[in-house]
Protein backbone atom coordinates (compact mmCIF):
# COMPACT_ATOMS: atom_id res chain seq x y z
CA UNK A 1 0.00 0.00 0.00
CA UNK A 2 1.85 3.06 -1.15
CA UNK A 3 -1.36 5.03 -1.48
CA UNK A 4 -1.25 8.54 -2.70
CA UNK A 5 2.42 8.55 -3.75
CA UNK A 6 1.47 7.07 -7.11
CA UNK A 7 -0.47 10.27 -7.76
CA UNK A 8 2.55 12.50 -7.06
CA UNK A 9 3.58 13.28 -10.68
CA UNK A 10 -0.01 13.92 -11.75
CA UNK A 11 -0.68 16.10 -8.70
CA UNK A 12 2.50 18.06 -9.31
CA UNK A 13 1.35 18.96 -12.80
CA UNK A 14 -2.32 19.61 -12.09
CA UNK A 15 -1.85 21.52 -8.82
CA UNK A 16 1.20 23.32 -10.20
CA UNK A 17 -0.79 24.46 -13.21
CA UNK A 18 -3.23 26.20 -10.85
CA UNK A 19 -0.45 28.69 -10.03
CA UNK A 20 -1.05 30.20 -13.47
CA UNK A 21 -4.70 30.82 -12.71
CA UNK A 22 -3.95 32.34 -9.30
CA UNK A 23 -1.11 34.67 -10.23
CA UNK A 24 -2.77 36.24 -13.24
CA UNK A 25 -0.56 38.66 -15.15
CA UNK A 26 2.28 38.60 -12.61
CA UNK A 27 4.02 35.56 -14.13
CA UNK A 28 3.63 36.87 -17.66
CA UNK A 29 5.25 40.21 -16.84
CA UNK A 30 8.24 38.61 -15.15
CA UNK A 31 8.74 36.21 -18.12
CA UNK A 32 8.69 33.32 -15.68
CA UNK A 33 5.60 31.61 -17.11
CA UNK A 34 7.57 29.30 -19.38
CA UNK A 35 10.22 28.45 -16.79
CA UNK A 36 7.62 27.50 -14.18
CA UNK A 37 6.15 25.03 -16.68
CA UNK A 38 9.61 23.57 -17.44
CA UNK A 39 10.27 23.23 -13.70
CA UNK A 40 6.98 21.45 -13.06
CA UNK A 41 7.53 18.97 -15.88
CA UNK A 42 11.09 18.28 -14.70
CA UNK A 43 9.75 17.73 -11.16
CA UNK A 44 7.15 15.31 -12.53
CA UNK A 45 9.86 13.38 -14.40
CA UNK A 46 11.96 13.19 -11.23
CA UNK A 47 8.97 11.86 -9.29
CA UNK A 48 8.26 9.28 -11.95
CA UNK A 49 11.76 8.01 -11.27
CA UNK A 50 11.26 7.59 -7.53
CA UNK A 51 7.63 6.51 -7.02
CA UNK A 52 7.47 2.80 -6.16
CA UNK A 53 5.64 0.24 -8.26
CA UNK A 54 2.08 -0.52 -7.23
CA UNK A 55 1.68 -3.52 -4.97
CA UNK A 56 -1.21 -5.65 -6.12
CA UNK A 57 -3.23 -4.73 -9.13
CA UNK A 58 -4.27 -1.14 -8.65
CA UNK A 59 -4.78 1.70 -6.24
CA UNK A 60 -7.46 4.32 -6.72
CA UNK A 61 -7.82 3.35 -10.35
CA UNK A 62 -4.15 4.00 -11.17
CA UNK A 63 -1.34 1.50 -11.54
CA UNK A 64 2.41 2.15 -11.51
CA UNK A 65 4.47 -0.47 -13.32
CA UNK A 66 7.29 -0.57 -15.85
CA UNK A 67 4.87 0.03 -18.71
CA UNK A 68 3.17 3.11 -17.30
CA UNK A 69 6.42 4.49 -15.93
CA UNK A 70 8.22 4.26 -19.28
CA UNK A 71 5.41 5.82 -21.28
CA UNK A 72 4.83 8.53 -18.67
CA UNK A 73 8.51 9.49 -18.84
CA UNK A 74 8.33 9.54 -22.66
CA UNK A 75 5.23 11.76 -22.58
CA UNK A 76 6.79 14.13 -20.06
CA UNK A 77 10.14 14.35 -21.87
CA UNK A 78 8.32 14.89 -25.16
CA UNK A 79 6.24 17.63 -23.58
CA UNK A 80 9.34 19.23 -22.09
CA UNK A 81 11.22 19.19 -25.40
CA UNK A 82 8.24 20.62 -27.25
CA UNK A 83 7.62 23.36 -24.66
CA UNK A 84 11.32 24.34 -24.50
CA UNK A 85 11.85 24.31 -28.25
CA UNK A 86 8.71 26.33 -29.01
CA UNK A 87 9.04 28.84 -26.15
CA UNK A 88 10.05 31.66 -28.47
CA UNK A 89 7.69 30.56 -31.25
CA UNK A 90 4.62 30.75 -29.01
CA UNK A 91 4.94 34.51 -28.71
CA UNK A 92 5.52 34.90 -32.45
CA UNK A 93 2.30 33.01 -33.09
CA UNK A 94 0.34 35.76 -31.39
CA UNK A 95 -0.73 33.66 -28.42
CA UNK A 96 -0.71 36.59 -25.99
CA UNK A 97 -2.20 34.77 -23.02
CA UNK A 98 0.85 32.77 -21.97
CA UNK A 99 -0.64 31.97 -18.58
CA UNK A 100 -3.53 30.15 -20.14
CA UNK A 101 -1.31 28.48 -22.71
CA UNK A 102 0.93 26.89 -20.09
CA UNK A 103 -1.99 26.12 -17.78
CA UNK A 104 -3.72 24.21 -20.57
CA UNK A 105 -0.52 22.45 -21.65
CA UNK A 106 0.19 21.21 -18.12
CA UNK A 107 -3.45 20.16 -17.67
CA UNK A 108 -3.33 18.23 -20.93
CA UNK A 109 -0.13 16.54 -19.79
CA UNK A 110 -1.66 15.56 -16.45
CA UNK A 111 -4.67 14.10 -18.27
CA UNK A 112 -2.30 12.18 -20.53
CA UNK A 113 -0.54 10.77 -17.45
CA UNK A 114 -3.89 9.61 -16.04
CA UNK A 115 -4.54 7.80 -19.34
CA UNK A 116 -1.12 6.16 -19.09
CA UNK A 117 -1.46 5.15 -15.43
CA UNK A 118 -5.12 4.10 -15.50
CA UNK A 119 -6.15 0.65 -14.36
CA UNK A 120 -9.84 1.40 -14.31
CA UNK A 121 -12.15 2.42 -17.12
CA UNK A 122 -13.50 5.37 -15.20
CA UNK A 123 -10.03 6.84 -14.71
CA UNK A 124 -9.31 6.11 -18.37
CA UNK A 125 -12.33 8.15 -19.40
CA UNK A 126 -11.49 11.00 -17.02
CA UNK A 127 -7.90 11.09 -18.29
CA UNK A 128 -9.05 11.12 -21.93
CA UNK A 129 -11.44 13.97 -21.24
CA UNK A 130 -9.05 16.10 -19.16
CA UNK A 131 -6.39 15.81 -21.86
CA UNK A 132 -8.81 16.39 -24.72
CA UNK A 133 -10.67 19.34 -23.21
CA UNK A 134 -7.40 21.17 -22.60
CA UNK A 135 -6.22 20.42 -26.14
CA UNK A 136 -9.45 21.60 -27.78
CA UNK A 137 -8.77 25.00 -26.21
CA UNK A 138 -5.07 24.96 -27.11
CA UNK A 139 -5.88 24.29 -30.78
CA UNK A 140 -8.02 27.41 -30.87
CA UNK A 141 -5.49 29.58 -29.04
CA UNK A 142 -4.75 31.77 -32.07
CA UNK A 143 -8.20 33.20 -31.61
CA UNK A 144 -8.04 35.71 -34.42
CA UNK A 145 -7.17 33.15 -37.05
CA UNK A 146 -10.05 31.42 -38.79
CA UNK A 147 -8.21 28.14 -39.31
CA UNK A 148 -7.28 27.91 -35.64
CA UNK A 149 -10.94 28.27 -34.60
CA UNK A 150 -11.97 25.86 -37.32
CA UNK A 151 -9.49 23.19 -36.25
CA UNK A 152 -10.56 23.65 -32.66
CA UNK A 153 -14.23 23.16 -33.57
CA UNK A 154 -13.54 20.08 -35.70
CA UNK A 155 -11.33 18.55 -33.02
CA UNK A 156 -13.94 19.29 -30.37
CA UNK A 157 -16.93 17.81 -32.19
CA UNK A 158 -15.13 14.71 -33.44
CA UNK A 159 -13.30 14.23 -30.14
CA UNK A 160 -16.53 14.34 -28.14
CA UNK A 161 -18.20 12.05 -30.66
CA UNK A 162 -15.44 9.47 -30.22
CA UNK A 163 -15.51 9.88 -26.43
CA UNK A 164 -19.19 8.95 -26.52
CA UNK A 165 -18.31 5.67 -28.25
CA UNK A 166 -15.57 4.98 -25.72
CA UNK A 167 -18.03 5.66 -22.91
CA UNK A 168 -20.66 3.34 -24.42
CA UNK A 169 -18.01 0.63 -24.57
CA UNK A 170 -17.20 1.23 -20.91
CA UNK A 171 -20.89 1.04 -19.95
CA UNK A 172 -21.27 -2.27 -21.78
CA UNK A 173 -18.14 -3.64 -20.10
CA UNK A 174 -19.65 -2.64 -16.75
CA UNK A 175 -22.92 -4.27 -17.70
CA UNK A 176 -21.16 -7.51 -18.59
CA UNK A 177 -18.72 -7.74 -15.66
CA UNK A 178 -20.28 -5.61 -12.92
CA UNK A 179 -17.04 -3.72 -12.39
CA UNK A 180 -15.27 -0.76 -13.94
CA UNK A 181 -11.86 -2.26 -13.27
CA UNK A 182 -9.69 -3.35 -16.18
CA UNK A 183 -8.91 -6.50 -14.20
CA UNK A 184 -12.21 -8.31 -13.67
CA UNK A 185 -12.49 -10.01 -10.27
CA UNK A 186 -13.96 -13.18 -11.70
CA UNK A 187 -13.44 -14.46 -15.22
CA UNK A 188 -16.49 -13.49 -17.23
CA UNK A 189 -17.29 -15.70 -20.21
CA UNK A 190 -17.24 -14.16 -23.66
CA UNK A 191 -20.59 -12.97 -24.87
CA UNK A 192 -22.14 -10.56 -27.32
CA UNK A 193 -22.04 -7.68 -24.84
CA UNK A 194 -18.29 -8.03 -24.32
CA UNK A 195 -17.83 -8.16 -28.08
CA UNK A 196 -19.84 -4.96 -28.52
CA UNK A 197 -18.00 -3.34 -25.62
CA UNK A 198 -14.56 -3.94 -27.15
CA UNK A 199 -15.79 -2.88 -30.57
CA UNK A 200 -17.03 0.48 -29.20
CA UNK A 201 -13.87 1.07 -27.15
CA UNK A 202 -11.73 0.23 -30.17
CA UNK A 203 -13.64 2.73 -32.32
CA UNK A 204 -13.31 5.43 -29.64
CA UNK A 205 -9.60 4.89 -29.07
CA UNK A 206 -8.81 4.49 -32.78
CA UNK A 207 -10.23 8.00 -33.17
CA UNK A 208 -7.95 9.29 -30.41
CA UNK A 209 -4.87 7.58 -31.84
CA UNK A 210 -5.77 8.68 -35.36
CA UNK A 211 -5.90 5.28 -37.06
CA UNK A 212 -7.53 5.07 -40.49
CA UNK A 213 -10.48 4.99 -41.14
CA UNK A 214 -11.01 7.16 -38.03
CA UNK A 215 -8.27 9.66 -38.87
CA UNK A 216 -10.08 12.44 -40.72
CA UNK A 217 -9.70 14.93 -37.87
CA UNK A 218 -5.89 14.51 -37.73
CA UNK A 219 -4.85 16.56 -40.80
CA UNK A 220 -7.27 19.41 -40.11
CA UNK A 221 -6.26 19.70 -36.48
CA UNK A 222 -2.52 19.36 -37.08
CA UNK A 223 -2.65 22.00 -39.80
CA UNK A 224 -5.03 24.48 -38.20
CA UNK A 225 -3.59 24.44 -34.69
CA UNK A 226 -0.64 26.74 -33.91
CA UNK A 227 2.57 24.85 -34.73
CA UNK A 228 3.73 24.94 -31.10
CA UNK A 229 0.51 23.18 -30.06
CA UNK A 230 0.87 20.65 -32.86
CA UNK A 231 4.40 19.92 -31.61
CA UNK A 232 3.05 19.28 -28.13
CA UNK A 233 0.11 17.12 -29.12
CA UNK A 234 1.89 15.12 -31.81
CA UNK A 235 3.88 13.46 -29.03
CA UNK A 236 1.83 13.65 -25.81
CA UNK A 237 -1.52 12.64 -27.32
CA UNK A 238 0.03 9.89 -29.40
CA UNK A 239 1.79 8.30 -26.42
CA UNK A 240 -1.21 8.56 -24.10
CA UNK A 241 -3.70 7.30 -26.65
CA UNK A 242 -1.43 4.40 -27.59
CA UNK A 243 -1.01 3.51 -23.91
CA UNK A 244 -4.78 3.41 -23.49
CA UNK A 245 -5.27 1.47 -26.72
CA UNK A 246 -2.63 -1.09 -25.67
CA UNK A 247 -4.25 -1.58 -22.26
CA UNK A 248 -7.68 -2.15 -23.79
CA UNK A 249 -6.34 -4.43 -26.53
CA UNK A 250 -4.35 -6.55 -24.08
CA UNK A 251 -7.50 -6.95 -22.00
CA UNK A 252 -9.37 -7.81 -25.18
CA UNK A 253 -6.76 -10.46 -26.05
CA UNK A 254 -7.82 -12.40 -22.94
CA UNK A 255 -10.89 -13.29 -25.02
CA UNK A 256 -9.17 -14.83 -28.02
CA UNK A 257 -11.44 -14.72 -31.02
CA UNK A 258 -10.41 -15.73 -34.51
CA UNK A 259 -11.48 -12.43 -36.04
CA UNK A 260 -9.87 -10.05 -33.53
CA UNK A 261 -6.36 -10.12 -34.99
CA UNK A 262 -7.89 -10.05 -38.46
CA UNK A 263 -9.67 -6.80 -37.60
CA UNK A 264 -6.42 -5.25 -36.31
CA UNK A 265 -4.64 -6.50 -39.44
CA UNK A 266 -7.15 -4.61 -41.59
CA UNK A 267 -6.83 -1.48 -39.43
CA UNK A 268 -3.02 -1.55 -39.71
CA UNK A 269 -3.08 -1.98 -43.50
CA UNK A 270 -5.69 0.77 -43.92
CA UNK A 271 -3.77 3.21 -41.70
CA UNK A 272 -0.44 2.61 -43.46
CA UNK A 273 -1.81 2.73 -46.99
CA UNK A 274 -4.37 5.52 -46.68
CA UNK A 275 -1.97 7.62 -44.60
CA UNK A 276 0.88 7.32 -47.08
CA UNK A 277 -1.26 7.79 -50.20
CA UNK A 278 -2.82 10.95 -48.75
CA UNK A 279 0.53 12.28 -47.54
CA UNK A 280 1.97 11.95 -51.06
CA UNK A 281 -0.44 14.57 -52.37
CA UNK A 282 0.04 17.25 -49.73
CA UNK A 283 1.55 20.68 -50.33
CA UNK A 284 1.30 21.68 -46.68
CA UNK A 285 4.09 20.20 -44.56
CA UNK A 286 1.98 20.11 -41.41
CA UNK A 287 -0.73 18.25 -43.24
CA UNK A 288 1.81 15.88 -44.73
CA UNK A 289 3.22 15.15 -41.27
CA UNK A 290 -0.34 14.58 -40.02
CA UNK A 291 -1.02 11.95 -42.66
CA UNK A 292 2.41 10.51 -41.99
CA UNK A 293 1.42 10.16 -38.32
CA UNK A 294 -1.57 8.11 -39.45
CA UNK A 295 0.74 5.87 -41.47
CA UNK A 296 3.24 5.59 -38.60
CA UNK A 297 0.42 4.58 -36.24
CA UNK A 298 -0.27 1.83 -38.75
CA UNK A 299 3.36 0.59 -38.52
CA UNK A 300 3.03 0.57 -34.72
CA UNK A 301 -0.14 -1.47 -34.99
CA UNK A 302 1.82 -4.06 -37.01
CA UNK A 303 3.76 -4.81 -33.81
CA UNK A 304 0.53 -5.25 -31.86
CA UNK A 305 -0.93 -7.60 -34.47
CA UNK A 306 2.19 -9.74 -34.00
CA UNK A 307 1.61 -10.10 -30.24
CA UNK A 308 -0.43 -13.23 -30.71
CA UNK A 309 2.80 -15.08 -29.93
CA UNK A 310 4.05 -13.19 -26.87
CA UNK A 311 5.05 -9.78 -25.59
CA UNK A 312 7.86 -9.09 -28.09
CA UNK A 313 5.43 -7.51 -30.53
CA UNK A 314 4.34 -5.00 -27.89
CA UNK A 315 8.00 -4.29 -27.12
CA UNK A 316 8.64 -3.53 -30.80
CA UNK A 317 5.60 -1.24 -30.86
CA UNK A 318 6.81 0.63 -27.78
CA UNK A 319 10.29 1.02 -29.27
CA UNK A 320 8.72 2.44 -32.42
CA UNK A 321 6.51 4.76 -30.38
CA UNK A 322 9.48 6.20 -28.45
CA UNK A 323 11.60 6.84 -31.52
CA UNK A 324 8.62 8.20 -33.46
CA UNK A 325 7.98 10.71 -30.68
CA UNK A 326 11.53 12.05 -30.88
CA UNK A 327 11.24 12.45 -34.67
CA UNK A 328 7.81 14.03 -34.80
CA UNK A 329 8.45 16.50 -31.96
CA UNK A 330 11.64 17.53 -33.73
CA UNK A 331 9.99 17.99 -37.15
CA UNK A 332 7.20 20.19 -35.85
CA UNK A 333 9.56 22.13 -33.57
CA UNK A 334 11.74 23.01 -36.59
CA UNK A 335 8.65 24.25 -38.44
CA UNK A 336 7.66 26.33 -35.40
CA UNK A 337 11.16 27.83 -35.30
CA UNK A 338 11.04 28.74 -39.01
CA UNK A 339 8.02 30.95 -38.46
CA UNK A 340 4.46 31.09 -37.17
CA UNK A 341 2.98 30.54 -40.62
CA UNK A 342 5.60 28.16 -42.01
CA UNK A 343 3.48 25.46 -43.57
CA UNK A 344 3.84 25.19 -47.35
CA UNK A 345 6.93 23.62 -48.91
CA UNK A 346 7.94 27.08 -50.17
CA UNK A 347 8.42 28.26 -46.59
CA UNK A 348 11.41 25.96 -46.08
CA UNK A 349 12.97 26.37 -49.53
CA UNK A 350 16.52 27.58 -49.06
CA UNK A 351 16.44 26.83 -45.35
CA UNK A 352 19.96 25.40 -45.65
CA UNK A 353 21.27 28.92 -46.29
CA UNK A 354 18.97 30.74 -43.90
CA UNK A 355 19.70 28.49 -40.95
CA UNK A 356 21.99 25.47 -41.44
CA UNK A 357 21.16 24.26 -37.93
CA UNK A 358 17.41 24.08 -38.55
CA UNK A 359 17.89 22.53 -41.99
CA UNK A 360 20.30 19.93 -40.60
CA UNK A 361 17.95 18.95 -37.78
CA UNK A 362 15.01 18.83 -40.18
CA UNK A 363 16.95 16.46 -42.42
CA UNK A 364 17.78 14.16 -39.50
CA UNK A 365 14.13 14.00 -38.44
CA UNK A 366 12.71 13.46 -41.91
CA UNK A 367 15.24 10.78 -42.80
CA UNK A 368 14.32 9.15 -39.50
CA UNK A 369 10.62 9.20 -40.37
CA UNK A 370 11.47 7.69 -43.74
CA UNK A 371 13.57 5.03 -41.98
CA UNK A 372 16.92 5.81 -43.59
CA UNK A 373 20.44 6.28 -42.21
CA UNK A 374 22.01 8.25 -40.59
CA UNK A 375 18.87 8.76 -38.47
CA UNK A 376 19.05 5.20 -37.26
CA UNK A 377 16.07 5.32 -34.87
CA UNK A 378 13.56 5.11 -37.71
CA UNK A 379 15.39 2.28 -39.44
CA UNK A 380 15.99 0.24 -36.29
CA UNK A 381 12.42 0.54 -35.05
CA UNK A 382 11.05 -0.38 -38.48
CA UNK A 383 13.32 -3.43 -38.52
CA UNK A 384 12.10 -4.52 -35.08
CA UNK A 385 8.44 -4.19 -36.00
CA UNK A 386 8.76 -5.87 -39.38
CA UNK A 387 10.83 -8.74 -38.03
CA UNK A 388 8.17 -9.31 -35.35
CA UNK A 389 5.58 -9.54 -38.11
CA UNK A 390 7.78 -12.03 -39.99
CA UNK A 391 8.43 -14.20 -36.95
CA UNK A 392 4.68 -14.25 -36.27
CA UNK A 393 4.23 -15.58 -39.79
CA UNK A 394 2.40 -12.49 -41.04
CA UNK A 395 4.24 -12.36 -44.36
CA UNK A 396 1.50 -10.45 -46.16
CA UNK A 397 1.43 -7.74 -43.51
CA UNK A 398 5.23 -7.43 -43.48
CA UNK A 399 5.35 -7.07 -47.27
CA UNK A 400 2.63 -4.39 -47.26
CA UNK A 401 4.48 -2.53 -44.49
CA UNK A 402 7.81 -2.62 -46.37
CA UNK A 403 6.17 -1.45 -49.61
CA UNK A 404 4.51 1.36 -47.68
CA UNK A 405 7.78 2.54 -46.15
CA UNK A 406 9.36 2.58 -49.61
CA UNK A 407 6.42 4.64 -50.91
CA UNK A 408 6.72 7.03 -47.97
CA UNK A 409 10.33 7.91 -48.88
CA UNK A 410 8.94 9.79 -51.89
CA UNK A 411 7.29 12.48 -49.80
CA UNK A 412 9.75 12.56 -46.91
CA UNK A 413 12.62 13.25 -49.33
CA UNK A 414 10.95 16.32 -50.80
CA UNK A 415 11.49 18.30 -47.61
CA UNK A 416 15.30 18.00 -47.15
CA UNK A 417 15.67 18.47 -50.92
CA UNK A 418 13.65 21.69 -50.75
CA UNK A 419 15.68 22.86 -47.76
CA UNK A 420 19.10 22.33 -49.33
CA UNK A 421 18.78 22.29 -53.10
CA UNK A 422 16.06 24.83 -53.85
CA UNK A 423 16.52 28.56 -53.46
CA UNK A 424 14.34 30.62 -51.18
CA UNK A 425 11.57 32.81 -52.62
CA UNK A 426 12.76 36.41 -52.99
CA UNK A 427 10.91 37.83 -49.99
CA UNK A 428 12.33 35.37 -47.46
CA UNK A 429 16.10 35.13 -47.78
CA UNK A 430 17.13 36.73 -44.47
CA UNK A 431 18.79 34.34 -41.98
CA UNK A 432 16.66 32.95 -39.16
CA UNK A 433 17.98 33.55 -35.66
CA UNK A 434 17.35 30.49 -33.50
CA UNK A 435 17.13 31.07 -29.73
CA UNK A 436 19.66 29.15 -27.68
CA UNK A 437 17.07 27.03 -25.83
CA UNK A 438 15.41 26.01 -29.09
CA UNK A 439 18.75 25.11 -30.66
CA UNK A 440 19.73 23.06 -27.63
CA UNK A 441 16.41 21.17 -27.52
CA UNK A 442 16.54 20.46 -31.25
CA UNK A 443 20.15 19.25 -31.21
CA UNK A 444 19.45 16.95 -28.24
CA UNK A 445 16.38 15.62 -30.01
CA UNK A 446 18.33 14.98 -33.21
CA UNK A 447 21.10 13.31 -31.22
CA UNK A 448 18.48 11.07 -29.57
CA UNK A 449 17.13 10.09 -32.99
CA UNK A 450 20.59 9.03 -34.15
CA UNK A 451 21.73 7.39 -30.90
CA UNK A 452 18.55 5.39 -30.17
CA UNK A 453 19.11 3.61 -33.45
CA UNK A 454 22.88 3.13 -33.13
CA UNK A 455 22.71 1.83 -29.55
CA UNK A 456 19.26 0.28 -29.20
CA UNK A 457 20.10 -2.09 -26.31
CA UNK A 458 19.33 0.19 -23.31
CA UNK A 459 15.97 1.27 -24.71
CA UNK A 460 15.26 -2.26 -25.87
CA UNK A 461 15.75 -3.56 -22.31
CA UNK A 462 13.36 -0.90 -21.02
CA UNK A 463 10.62 -1.61 -23.57
CA UNK A 464 10.93 -5.37 -22.98
CA UNK A 465 10.35 -4.88 -19.24
CA UNK A 466 7.47 -2.54 -20.03
CA UNK A 467 5.87 -5.02 -22.44
CA UNK A 468 6.30 -7.84 -19.90
CA UNK A 469 4.61 -5.80 -17.19
CA UNK A 470 1.70 -5.14 -19.55
CA UNK A 471 1.21 -8.52 -21.18
CA UNK A 472 2.88 -10.82 -18.66
CA UNK A 473 6.16 -12.51 -19.62
CA UNK B 1 -34.46 -8.29 -15.52
CA UNK B 2 -37.04 -7.56 -18.18
CA UNK B 3 -37.12 -3.89 -17.27
CA UNK B 4 -33.31 -3.64 -17.43
CA UNK B 5 -33.40 -4.85 -21.02
CA UNK B 6 -36.00 -2.18 -21.79
CA UNK B 7 -33.86 0.60 -20.33
CA UNK B 8 -30.70 -0.58 -22.07
CA UNK B 9 -32.64 -0.89 -25.31
CA UNK B 10 -33.95 2.66 -24.89
CA UNK B 11 -30.46 3.93 -24.19
CA UNK B 12 -29.07 2.25 -27.31
CA UNK B 13 -31.87 3.76 -29.39
CA UNK B 14 -31.14 7.23 -27.98
CA UNK B 15 -27.42 6.72 -28.63
CA UNK B 16 -28.12 5.73 -32.23
CA UNK B 17 -30.39 8.75 -32.77
CA UNK B 18 -27.64 11.00 -31.43
CA UNK B 19 -25.01 9.37 -33.64
CA UNK B 20 -27.19 9.75 -36.74
CA UNK B 21 -27.81 13.38 -35.79
CA UNK B 22 -24.06 14.05 -35.56
CA UNK B 23 -23.62 12.61 -39.03
CA UNK B 24 -26.44 14.42 -40.83
CA UNK B 25 -26.81 17.80 -39.11
CA UNK B 26 -24.63 20.72 -40.22
CA UNK B 27 -25.17 23.25 -37.42
CA UNK B 28 -22.36 22.98 -34.85
CA UNK B 29 -24.68 23.64 -31.93
CA UNK B 30 -27.16 20.97 -33.02
CA UNK B 31 -24.29 18.52 -33.57
CA UNK B 32 -23.12 19.29 -30.07
CA UNK B 33 -26.63 18.70 -28.68
CA UNK B 34 -26.65 15.32 -30.41
CA UNK B 35 -23.33 14.46 -28.72
CA UNK B 36 -24.79 15.43 -25.35
CA UNK B 37 -27.70 13.12 -26.09
CA UNK B 38 -25.29 10.26 -26.77
CA UNK B 39 -23.55 10.87 -23.42
CA UNK B 40 -26.86 10.95 -21.57
CA UNK B 41 -27.98 7.78 -23.33
CA UNK B 42 -24.88 6.09 -21.93
CA UNK B 43 -25.74 7.48 -18.48
CA UNK B 44 -29.10 5.72 -18.70
CA UNK B 45 -27.32 2.49 -19.58
CA UNK B 46 -24.96 2.92 -16.61
CA UNK B 47 -27.89 3.30 -14.20
CA UNK B 48 -29.73 0.33 -15.67
CA UNK B 49 -26.61 -1.86 -15.47
CA UNK B 50 -26.03 -0.67 -11.93
CA UNK B 51 -29.48 -1.99 -11.00
CA UNK B 52 -28.76 -5.23 -12.85
CA UNK B 53 -25.40 -5.80 -11.19
CA UNK B 54 -26.56 -4.72 -7.75
CA UNK B 55 -23.65 -2.35 -7.03
CA UNK B 56 -23.26 1.39 -7.13
CA UNK B 57 -20.21 1.72 -9.40
CA UNK B 58 -22.37 2.55 -12.39
CA UNK B 59 -24.25 5.29 -10.59
CA UNK B 60 -20.98 6.83 -9.41
CA UNK B 61 -19.76 6.77 -13.01
CA UNK B 62 -22.85 8.74 -14.02
CA UNK B 63 -21.84 11.59 -11.72
CA UNK B 64 -18.40 11.74 -13.28
CA UNK B 65 -19.88 11.71 -16.77
CA UNK B 66 -22.29 14.51 -15.86
CA UNK B 67 -19.45 16.68 -14.55
CA UNK B 68 -17.38 16.01 -17.65
CA UNK B 69 -20.36 16.76 -19.91
CA UNK B 70 -20.81 20.08 -18.12
CA UNK B 71 -17.15 20.96 -18.68
CA UNK B 72 -17.54 19.89 -22.29
CA UNK B 73 -20.49 22.23 -22.84
CA UNK B 74 -18.61 25.17 -21.32
CA UNK B 75 -15.63 24.61 -23.59
CA UNK B 76 -17.70 23.62 -26.60
CA UNK B 77 -19.87 26.73 -26.55
CA UNK B 78 -16.76 28.89 -26.12
CA UNK B 79 -15.19 27.25 -29.15
CA UNK B 80 -18.36 27.70 -31.20
CA UNK B 81 -18.44 31.40 -30.23
CA UNK B 82 -14.79 31.76 -31.29
CA UNK B 83 -15.71 30.15 -34.60
CA UNK B 84 -18.67 32.49 -35.02
CA UNK B 85 -16.44 35.51 -34.46
CA UNK B 86 -14.22 34.39 -37.32
CA UNK B 87 -16.80 33.08 -39.76
CA UNK B 88 -20.07 34.78 -38.71
CA UNK B 89 -21.63 31.34 -39.01
CA UNK B 90 -21.81 28.12 -37.01
CA UNK B 91 -22.55 25.85 -39.95
CA UNK B 92 -19.92 23.12 -40.20
CA UNK B 93 -20.08 23.36 -44.00
CA UNK B 94 -18.89 26.99 -43.83
CA UNK B 95 -15.83 25.97 -41.81
CA UNK B 96 -14.02 24.61 -44.84
CA UNK B 97 -10.68 26.40 -45.04
CA UNK B 98 -8.89 23.21 -44.05
CA UNK B 99 -9.14 20.47 -46.62
CA UNK B 100 -6.94 18.28 -48.77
Amino acid sequence: MNGVTSFAPILTLSLGSLVYLVTGKLLERTKLAAFLAFGLVVAAIAMLGIIPDSIGESEYGLIVNDFSRLLAVVACVGALVSLVSTRAAVEGEGIDTLNEYYFLALTALSGALVMIFCSDFLSLFIGVEVASLALYCLCGSRIHRGISAESSMKYFLLGCFSSAFLLLGIALWYGATGSLSMVPLAAVPYNAMIFLSFLMMLVGLAFKVGLAPFHFWVPDVYQGAPTSVTTFMSCVVKVAAFAALLKVLVLGFTYPQPWSFGALWVLAVLAMTLGNLAALQQRSIKRMLAYSSVAQAGYMLVGIVSTEYGSDGVAATLFYLVSYCAMTVGSFAVLAAVGPDADGVDSIQGLGKRSPLLAGCLTVFFLGLAGLPPSMAGLTSKLFVFSEALSAGLYGLAIIAVLNSALACAYYFRIPVAAFFQSAPAQQTQPISVPLTTALALVLCAAAVVLIGLFPEPLLALVRDAADSLVGP
Amino acid sequence: MGSVVTYVGLSLVLFAIGAVGVCIRRNAIVVFMCIEMMLNAVNLAFVAFSKLQGNLDGQVAVFFVMVIAAAESAIGLAIIIALFRNLVSVETTDAAQLKW
